[in-house]
């Protein structure tokens, strides 16, 4: 089976040019190689997240797919056929982009955005047919946007935006569809939505996606395979669980500040060694709040025979136990410290108690 | 389709208008003459008096379609150029069109038509000026509108459409800038001469004139019309277009030329007419509730060729000999639609951000 999408010793990046008309070349211009000698497959039905932080070339590297941009060195082939050497035609009819920009799309609805998406088959004036019809309800109804399809793009949210650009790069009736951060300005739920949505595009239209985006657990959770792209360094593939364990995805984004929970997959920021413990008695979801709460202030949570928790068991040596919190009948917290016992109505007086005492580190240092 | 009903109607009521505003056009200017005899000569029943037959048919009758067309054109030349840019300020002149016309105009008309060699303009409008006659004003404003044309295109293919719009206006400027020193040092007899130009006025084509631009501007209106599906694709930004299978850059280089050719053409017959060309396109979108250049484009050129007869009717009312500046007409009309454009995009972004 040959790939859908094959880069080979693939380069990216900008000529720098030596003043004069840029590309059309007036004088010998320097390269500006953002990835270099890239080889990497794309098969048909996969979704792929692109990875990398800002500035490590994923912009680029999605233009270049796309035939947008002239590969440094090496070559895209989609379907075995170079995309350079194809006509802008051709490219349409298999590949399609939704970018990151918010478009300024005028007086047009919903409906007749995404008709612009039949482009690549229309007459001259861009008359639709039957079939084009079709194909833009068809399209209209798989990122759920029936319901908007009659308003102007203007009025619509950036959720609601999102979906229907999606939809327009649908009715190009791609095999690919290359989105550069999707995700950028949603939130958070919207997020979620919308990688649902390509999830499922992919597994029920068959069509390819290649996406970039900063959301690394959205990433990690709905895509086949992960692209990680390091600020110079050479593009790493593989399934998200792969590239996790193997350390790829911590090397990627690596940094003094930053760590890598394997457990969690998630990244936070590397805190002090905590400076004292406090037992948490008691258990269910309320204590994983309160491990985190103390986590916040720079407290240890350990258990009653004195083992860490909640720091995916991070700590070598444990701090001096100052406090011990009992989970009683949600939501109080039965407090000891300085051998007086205090009732906390909530999280927040519970931590407020603590500084008070001195015992929250974070508040001595600042005084 | 509610939607094309509606549209249907509104093409044949400015179909009706433009006809109303042909007929008053005709029927209005500096000499007095019945609306009945006007009626009788246009329908070629002739007339008492010789003179008012003349005067309608020689004058009056091109001077009406001269603004029909250029109407049309600097409207839909606007249309483009708007697009093109993704600018709502943008306007037939932006690619210094006009600016190189007036030039070319000014090399002629302040050098005093003879100056051999002053310039590209000057060589060839006083070239032709000599077998034309009469024709040098247009000579030399095409001959300056294709210069600035040649280097805007020689720009467009290895810039950005942006940095082609600062450019075109930079260039614009130098212009404009070589039109002050010569009109400072122009003799003040010339320096009237080429004020009056720029004034702008669809009366000085002749029948001869008239029959060379209707088919340069026919031409010109074809070529944006075969444009529509390319334009409708711009208006997701060039990277969408090019993603759907648009030329990009060969669009660009055709929208340029038609628009060169629309816009040069009217300012070498009829001087630099301002505000058509910004204000139609935005009273058609807002007319049609549309940004479809399908729609857009033949709206456009239907209700500018309404505002330039419009505007060419209000230049002759006062009644008595004198007529008022074409340029002045157009810009009052055109000014308060520029503003109303402005602010309601203001009210647009203030109610999406809050």
């Amino acid at each position: 089976m040959t790939a859908l999408v094959h880069g080979r010793s693939l380069a990216v990046g900008y000529f720098l040019a030596h003043g004069g008309w840029g590309r059309g070349g007036l004088g010998r211009s320097r390269e500006l190689r953002l990835v270099d000698r890239a080889d990497f497959e794309l098969e048909a039905g996969e979704l792929v997240c692109l990875l990398g932080p800002n500035g490590s070339g994923k912009t680029t590297l999605l233009r270049t797919i796309a035939g947008m941009q002239r590969p440094l060195a090496g070559s895209v082939e989609i379907l075995g056929h170079d995309v350079r050497s194809r006509t802008p035609e051709w490219l349409a009819r298999h590949l399609s982009i939704v970018l990151t920009e918010p478009i300024d799309a005028g007086a047009l609805t919903a409906r007749e955005l995404v008709g612009l998406g039949r482009y690549p088959f229309t007459d001259w004036l861009g008359r639709l047919t039957e079939a084009d019809r079709a194909g833009i309800e068809a399209a209209i109804a798989a990122v759920d946007a029936a319901a908007i399809a009659d308003r102007s793009v203007r009025s619509l949210s950036d959720g609601e935006r999102q979906r229907v650009l999606i939809a327009r790069a649908l009715a190009q009736e791609p095999r690919l569809v290359i989105l550069d951060e999707p995700t950028a300005y949603l939130d958070l739920p919207r997020r979620i939505e919308t990688l649902g949505l390509l999830r499922r595009l992919v597994r029920e239209n068959g069509v390819s996606v290649l996406m970039s985006t900063h959301h690394l657990d959205l990433a990690l959770s709905h895509a086949d395979r992960v692209w990680l792209l390091p600020l110079g360094g050479p593009l790493a593939i593989g399934a998200p669980e792969d590239v996790a364990l193997s350390g790829a995805l911590e090397r990627t984004f690596v940094s003094d500040r930053l760590v890598f929970d394997r457990d969690q997959g998630t990244f936070g920021l590397r805190g002090e060694p905590a400076r004292a413990a406090v037992v948490v008695e008691g258990d269910g979801p309320a204590r994983r709040w309160v491990e985190r709460a103390l986590r916040r202030e720079g407290l240890a949570a350990i258990d009653a025979s004195g083992a860490a928790t909640g720091n995916g068991g991070a700590a070598a040596s444990v701090p001096p136990t100052i406090a011990t919190v009992r989970l009683g009948e949600a939501p109080r917290y039965l407090l000891e410290i300085d051998g007086e016992r205090v009732e906390c109505a909530s999280l927040y007086a519970l931590v407020r108690r603590l500084r008070e005492s001195g015992a929250s580190p974070r508040r001595a240092d600042r005084t | 389709m509610p939607k094309r009903s509606r549209r249907v109607f509104l093409a044949l009521v400015l179909s009706v208008l433009l006809v109303v505003l042909f007929v008053a056009d005709v029927a209005t200017g500096s000499v007095r003459i019945p609306f009945g005899a006007t009626a009788d000569i246009l329908l070629g029943r002739g007339s008492s008096e010789p003179a008012w037959e003349r005067i309608v048919l020689d004058l009056r009758l091109p001077q009406a379609a001269t603004a029909v067309l250029a109407g049309a054109a600097l409207a839909v030349a606007g249309l483009l150029m708007q697009t093109l840019f993704r600018n709502p300020l943008a306007d037939p002149f932006v690619l210094g069109i006009s600016s190189g016309a007036s030039l070319g105009v000014a090399l002629v008309v302040l050098g005093g038509g003879a100056a051999a060699g002053a310039g590209g303009g000057a060589i060839v409008g006083s070239g032709v000026a000599g077998a034309v006659g009469g024709m040098s004003h247009v000579a030399a404003a095409i001959a300056g509108a294709a210069l600035m044309l040649l280097v805007v295109v020689f720009a467009a293919r290895r810039v950005s459409t942006f940095t082609l719009l600062i450019l075109g206006v930079l260039v614009g400027y130098a212009a404009s800038a070589m039109v002050s020193i010569l009109l400072r040092v122009a003799a003040p007899e010339n320096v009237q001469s080429y004020v009056i130009w720029t004034l702008g006025e669809f009366a000085g084509v002749s029948w001869g004139e008239a029959t060379i631009l209707a088919p340069v501007l026919v031409v010109g209106l074809l070529m944006a019309a075969i444009a529509v599906k390319p334009l409708n694709a711009l208006l997701l930004g060039e990277t969408y277009a090019r993603s759907m299978g648009v030329a990009v850059e060969r669009n660009r280089i055709w929208l340029i030329a038609c628009t060169a050719v629309l816009a040069g053409a009217v300012t070498a017959f009829c001087g630099p007419i301002g505000f058509l060309g910004i204000a139609v396109p935005h009273l058609a979108r807002g007319l049609f509730h549309t940004s479809d250049h399908r729609v857009l484009v033949p709206g456009t050129a239907l209700l500018g060729a309404s505002l330039a007869l419009f505007a060419d009717v209000l230049t002759q009312l006062p009644g008595g000999s004198r007529t008022l500046p074409l340029n002045a007409i157009t810009a009052l009309l055109g000014a308060p639609v520029v503003v109303w454009v402005i602010l309601a995009r203001r009210r647009l972004y203030s109610t999406a951000t809050g």
